[in-house]
């Protein structure tokens, strides 16, 4: 069976899709999260890329192009003294996307080749792009397909267009921000047509960390160590500062699902972190996006549309992750949500829909890419507008290093900092393992499985705050150092998981709902034989507790071959060292293949077998690699197919209510009754809505809420709560209606995974007697009791006159007295 | 930058021209006659603001004569050029496409014209004066005026009419007026001027800000607070909020400035300042109120105050001593003329070709797709773009980008230095220890390379990769000449 091949090479990252005859395009896994970056380095043997040339990026600058794409057109580049064509840089890349395809494929060549390119490149750069395809050595013919249509071709197959509809495309990647409009007209010839686009060539991903970190800086010489700052700008000191940027970059992406985030900064020996919240955040890349809007509404009213009117509006590039993005893009379309599949992906995986539909490419309306920046200014004060300053020591010049006197060889001519240069010639060609080690990448320390996973370096944990094992699930704890394969007997097969992979149990501290993920077969054997895929939920947890806008299951799927078939058990019993020893050993593997067959079927065996095991045999199973577990059939959701297995993950939407009531106050309290009608008036308890949703569209987006994770003690029982404190604002009406101003008030919700949309209790500043601190066992949680004026609950789950929440959100307890203006009263608790 | 440098860019834009213009029939090629005419005509430099914001004025002081009307109650109605030619004269184009001449009364523009203003594209003036031969000024209605119209024709004439023939407008590049605080549709203003007027849009590099009646600042001289110093806080201001869109924000007195270009600084005049030396620098600004000083008449009085305003006479007798030179000299400088003088030959000028070959590829990409085979040229423009040859307009949109977003990077004087003195380039890179200037300059080149590898700061990515870009061109011209 033939197959196609799509690759969306971009500036920052590339991602490619393959796609076989009669079935839906799939991602070609091409590192740790179905992306490589789209970098090159020049070594002596050869042209590296990806991760790889990620790395010389600091021990050999002068060899490192982050973004061939933004060199095509032009011939060459000087990486030492080699002039280096520039499509052999891209071919490079290109020829690692062709290889892991291949292989994802079943070892056969595509039948044909989708390549995408920016809206506004025209003949020669588009050649330049074929030629280096033709580089790879591939024969297979080749068509080319701009990157918004192949956008917005994704998503008109996903849902139907409407004849006559204008639809948006916002691209907000790495390096660059574009805009198309486009027009749908079922029967024209030419059905999708471009009417209108721009694009910003100095907007993206690394503007927004590059003023995110320089207020984190600003925020480190507040907190007093301006020597560390000071540091941040001396040579010596330059892997600190990318080690910064990395940081920053890490807690936008948490900043995209979280509330808050912690930015570790360091250098020169010192060391200290940075708190934002999400507000803050906002504020800070206002400026930013400020800028993305204005180009998207001026883009949209050069075609002539109104923005209302739009049909829809298409977010790719993984910048569109950003929050402030959805909302900005939900007050373009009057309310509406912007469509947002994963942005990574979706020109790759479109581009196969785009070269079946008749799509063609209007003039433009707007050629010019035109740039206006402002707000990322730079302080001179500071020098802060460079990273290229002088070593500290040199009087600051602004003489250039005169190119009449570089010294000799390729070194750099900074005279002091320890690593003077690259070594003459190009850099080795690749790290020796200990360099691995080293990597820039912090790693997961001492816990992480030796021997884990095989896709790439193990992954670090998130940026945020030290984080704990989650509420309830003693299991997720990472372990100390000592490997000691010690799982208590009782423990279900994701806490097996967990405690093999800290990385797994500390995201699931950071986003409890994932926990409850794992208690479903589907995800679990996603996670234990997807290639990559748990490093990266690890990273992202969202990629599994965020409901798909299009309500779709997510479909995984791994390359059908040895290494991935003993992946599962390397990824379950990887802590023992038999079971770590047996699956590098040949004999093992061949024998484990033959009879076990390996890979997501021998997982859900396990999965299936492991509750009804004897704590004896769970025990056995952990140590002993001998151990086997009988076929069970394969259930429908695990597909095979030549050169691949997927599985095919539900997607996480809260379900119907079960068992968490709604409590109210038995006897009415005023304030609880208003907010209640509001929100209900609001439609905010719609049957088979999402109460979150319903609550971001009544109310106000820029008003400050904040969230925090609490345990309560509902009744007789635990449950996992999200806690929303808000202070009080206008709520839009539904439709027609009157805002209305609420007074403050805290939402307890169940986490996404007690599958149900509609809040345990809503708590006003009538309803609350005061606060108080209560001991807790635990030292990294902490207590708060709410003392209650009235009873609420009535028959349900009468929780009585008072109501303790555990959280390890140390602030939590003042927080809610603050916005509720009740007392904080640290003697009453007990 | 030499000779051969701007000839090699026009080339370029010529070339591309004449090539996009040739599948079409003879009568539809004005547009593209038209974008080559403004490509080797001088820099076309136009002055905008709001009404009152002294612009014509401020045009007077840079041509070096009254020519435009500055009396109280007038303003600029049409849209006026002032271009070099001999003899002085004047001519009004219609919007019908006809010509008629105008008579300039004492030299001067009329403030009437005997044809409805609605009719007028523009009056064209024709002055034998020594600042127009590189330059052309274009003076403007005001933005926001009483009139609709007046404002409509300046936008037209500078954002162009939807036409094709101006399609981006005249202007190549802007000295916006701001009377004291700026406003924020000047500023929107500005921005449809910058997207206008080009896709590599070097907007801080064809824009200059021009604080006028700097003189006025503050309570004058009465208080003893020196007027220019607080217009420099403002100025300063402005610069520091708005990096973007100017190169500098200079604090002007149109009026001291105009006197002082214009002739009207006389021995005579100086005589009277003089006179006043030993006045009570608070009576003299009451003058009016409690009669000119002792030995001083009226007229005399009168005359001073005209011509350098309450500011000039208060401050200008010490300058008065020795002379109309002196005093002239002071006049010029105080004034910030001879600042916005050196910015426009220091910073626009220089980089004239440059800013006229953005702005015509602007205006081609916008005519591209008007053609019959708008994908065919949109590609000989991206060929063009790509040419090596039109290299320097990359390093001037990487320069504006690094000015005002990492103005302390040391990227910033190198970027500078290739843009505007490329040959200096090669020629220290020749003088070094073996004079290998090839050699050297690929060293530069594969060190740029590194630079941007090593920083954070986009601005200053994208400016080490231009200037990778810029030796590796200079180390093959190098070479190649030397075979």
């Amino acid at each position: 069976m033939g197959w196609t091949l799509s690759v969306d090479y971009g500036t920052t990252n590339t991602t490619a899709a393959i796609r076989h005859d009669g079935r839906p395009p799939a991602a070609v896994t091409l590192g740790e999260e179905q992306t490589m970056p789209s970098a090159a380095l020049l070594t002596s043997g050869g042209i590296q890329v990806g991760e790889a040339a990620l790395r010389g990026r600091r021990s050999a600058p002068e060899f490192f192009v982050a973004s061939p794409k933004l060199l095509l057109g032009q011939d060459s580049v000087l990486l030492g003294d080699d002039e280096t064509e520039v499509t052999a840089l891209v071919a490079r890349t290109l020829s690692v996307v062709l290889e892991r395809a291949v292989a994802e494929a079943g070892g056969t060549q595509p039948d044909a080749v989708v390549l995408t390119h920016p809206q506004t490149w025209a003949r020669p750069r588009r050649q330049a792009l074929e030629a280096a395809w033709r580089r790879t050595g591939s024969r297979a013919p080749v068509r080319l397909v701009s990157e918004p249509i192949a956008a917005v071709s994704w998503f008109a197959e996903e849902a139907t267009l409407p004849d006559d509809a204008r639809v948006a495309v916002l691209d907000f990647g790495g390096g660059t921000c574009d805009v198309a409009v486009l027009h749908h007209r079922a029967r024209a010839a030419a059905p999708l047509e471009i009417t209108a686009h721009a694009g910003l060539d100095d907007l993206g991903g690394a503007t927004v960390d590059h003023v995110f970190a320089l207020w984190v800086r600003a925020q480190v010489r507040t907190q007093g160590e301006v020597e560390l700052d000071d540091a941040l700008d001396e040579r010596e000191h330059l892997a600190d500062l990318h080690a910064l940027y990395d940081a920053v970059r890490e807690a936008k992406h948490r900043l995209a699902d979280w509330e808050y985030a912690d930015v570790p900064v360091s250098a020169a020996g010192r060391s200290t972190s940075v708190t934002v919240t999400i507000d803050e955040f906002n504020q800070i890349i206002a400026a930013e996006t400020e800028r993305a809007r204005a180009l998207l509404e001026r883009s949209v009213a050069a075609a002539g549309v109104a923005s209302v009117d739009l049909h829809g509006l298409y977010l790719t590039g993984g910048s569109s992750r950003l929050r402030w993005v959805h909302q900005m893009a939900a007050e373009l379309l009057g309310g509406r949500p912007a469509h947002l599949a994963e942005p990574h992906l979706v020109v790759a995986l479109g581009a196969h829909s785009a070269t079946r539909l008749r799509v063609v490419e209007r003039a433009d309306v707007e050629a010019s890419r035109f740039v206006t920046l402002r707000g990322l200014q730079a302080s001179p004060a500071t020098g802060r507008g460079s990273t290229l300053a002088p070593p500290s020591g040199q009087p600051v010049s602004l003489t250039p290093p005169r190119p009449s006197a570089p010294p000799r060889g390729p070194r750099l001519p900074a005279p002091a900092g320890p690593p003077a240069g690259p070594p003459a010639g190009r850099p080795v060609a690749a790290p020796p393992p200990a360099a691995r080690g080293a990597a820039p990448r912090p790693t997961a320390g001492p816990t992480a499985p030796p021997g884990g996973p095989p896709v790439g370096p193990p992954s670090g944990p998130p940026a945020g705050p030290p984080v704990g094992p989650p509420l309830g699930h003693p299991g997720g704890r990472p372990s100390g150092p000592a490997l000691a394969p010690v799982v208590a007997a009782g423990q279900d097969l994701a806490d097996v998981l967990l405690a093999a992979h800290p990385s797994l149990a500390a995201a699931t501290g950071v986003a409890p709902e994932l926990r409850a993920l794992l208690d479903q077969p589907a995800t679990l054997v996603a996670l234990l034989a997807v290639p990559g895929l748990l490093e990266q939920v690890a990273r992202h947890p969202a990629l599994l507790t965020t409901p798909p806008t299009d309500g779709r299951p997510r479909t995984f799927s791994a390359p059908d071959d040895d290494d991935s078939a003993v992946l599962p058990a390397r990824q379950l019993f990887g802590r023992s060292a038999a079971w770590r020893a047996a699956v590098d050993a040949p004999a093992w593997r061949r024998s484990f293949l033959a009879a076990q067959g390996g890979g997501p079927a021998w997982a859900y065996a396990v999965v299936q077998r492991w509750s009804r095991l004897p704590a004896a045999e769970r025990r056995r199973a952990l140590e002993d690699p001998t151990w086997t577990v009988p076929p069970v059939p394969v259930p429908p959701w695990i597909e095979r197919s030549p050169g691949r297995v997927s599985v095919t993950v539900p997607a996480p939407r809260p379900g119907p209510a079960s068992g968490a009531g709604f409590l109210r106050a038995r006897t009415a309290s005023r304030e609880q009754a208003g907010v209640l009608a509001a929100l209900e008036a609001r439609g905010c308890f719609g049957e088979g809505e999402a109460f979150r949703e319903r609550l971001n569209a009544a109310r106000d987006p820029r008003l400050p809420a904040r969230r925090a994770g609490v345990s309560a003690r509902v009744g007789t029982r635990d449950a996992e709560l999200d806690v929303y404190l808000f202070g009080g604002g206008r709520h839009r009406a539904r439709s027609g209606g009157a805002d209305t101003e609420l007074p403050a008030y805290v939402l307890l919700l169940p986490t996404r995974h007690l599958r149900t949309s509609v809040p345990l209790l809503v708590l006003t500043r009538d309803l609350v007697d005061h606060l108080a601190p209560a001991a807790h066992g635990d030292v990294a949680a902490r207590s708060v009791v709410v003392a209650l004026t009235q009873e609420v609950g009535g028959e349900v789950a009468p929780t009585g006159r008072s109501l303790t929440l555990t959280s390890r959100d140390a602030g939590l307890g003042v927080e809610l007295a603050r916005t509720l203006d009740r007392p904080w009263v640290p003697g009453r608790g007990l | 930058m030499s000779v051969a440098d701007r000839r090699r860019v026009l080339e370029v834009v010529d070339r591309l021209c004449e090539d996009l213009a040739r599948p079409l029939p003879a009568a539809e090629r004005a547009p593209f006659e038209a974008v080559r005419e403004t490509l080797h005509a001088p820099l076309r430099v136009a002055v905008v603001g709001r009404v009152k914001a002294g612009k014509s004025t401020l045009v007077n002081a840079l041509v070096g004569r009254r020519v435009a009307p500055t009396a109280a109650g007038e303003c600029t109605q049409v849209v006026t050029w002032y271009t070099y030619g001999s003899p002085d004269r004047a001519e009004v184009h219609l919007r019908d496409g006809s010509t008629r001449p105008l008579f300039l009364e004492n030299g001067a523009v009329p403030a009437g014209l005997d044809v409805p203003v609605a009719e007028v594209r523009r009056i064209v003036v024709h002055l034998q004066a020594g600042a127009l031969r590189d330059l052309t000024l274009i003076d403007t209605p005001g933005l926001a005026t009483l009139t609709s119209e007046n404002e409509d024709a300046t936008r037209r004439a500078l954002l162009g009419d939807g036409s094709s023939t101006a399609a981006a407008g005249d202007a190549d590049a802007l000295l916006f007026a701001i009377r004291e605080a700026e406003r924020q549709d000047d500023f929107e203003f500005l921005r449809d001027f910058h997207r206008a007027s080009g896709s590599l849009a070097a907007t801080a590099v064809n824009a200059l800000c021009v604080l006028t009646q700097a003189d006025l600042f503050g309570s004058g001289d009465l208080s003893g607070g020196d007027p220019f110093a607080i217009a420099a806080e403002v100025a300063q201001r402005i610069a520091v909020e708005h990096p973007t869109d100017f190169s500098a924000v200079v604090p002007v007195s149109g009026l001291m400035a105009q006197t002082a270009r214009t002739g009207l600084v006389s021995e005579s005049l100086t005589r009277s300042l003089r006179q006043l030396a030993e006045a009570d620098p608070v009576l003299l600004q009451l003058w009016r109120q409690v009669g000119p000083p002792e030995g001083v008449s009226e007229a005399e009085m009168t005359t001073l105050w005209e011509a350098v305003g309450p500011y000039g006479v208060v401050a200008g007798r010490e300058h008065a001593g020795s002379g109309a030179a002196a005093l002239r000299t002071w006049l010029g400088e105080r004034s910030g003329v001879d600042a916005v003088d050196d910015a426009v030959r220091r910073q626009l000028l220089p980089r004239a070709h440059l800013i006229k070959a953005i702005r015509a590829l602007s205006v081609l990409s916008t005519l591209a797709s008007r053609l019959p085979d708008p994908d065919d040229a949109r590609s000989r423009l991206e060929a063009a773009q790509l040419d090596p040859d039109l290299h320097p307009l990359a390093e001037l949109r990487a320069l504006r980008l690094l000015s005002a977003h990492a103005p302390t990077s040391p990227l910033l004087r190198r970027l500078e230095t290739v843009v505007d003195d490329p040959a200096r380039v090669s020629e220290e890179a020749g003088r070094g220890d073996r004079g290998d200037a090839a050699t050297a300059l690929r060293r530069a080149s594969a060190y740029a390379v590194g630079e941007a590898s090593r920083t954070v700061v986009p601005a200053e990515i994208e400016a080490a990769r231009v200037l990778a870009r810029s030796y590796q061109l200079l180390a093959r011209r190098v070479a190649g000449s030397r075979v």
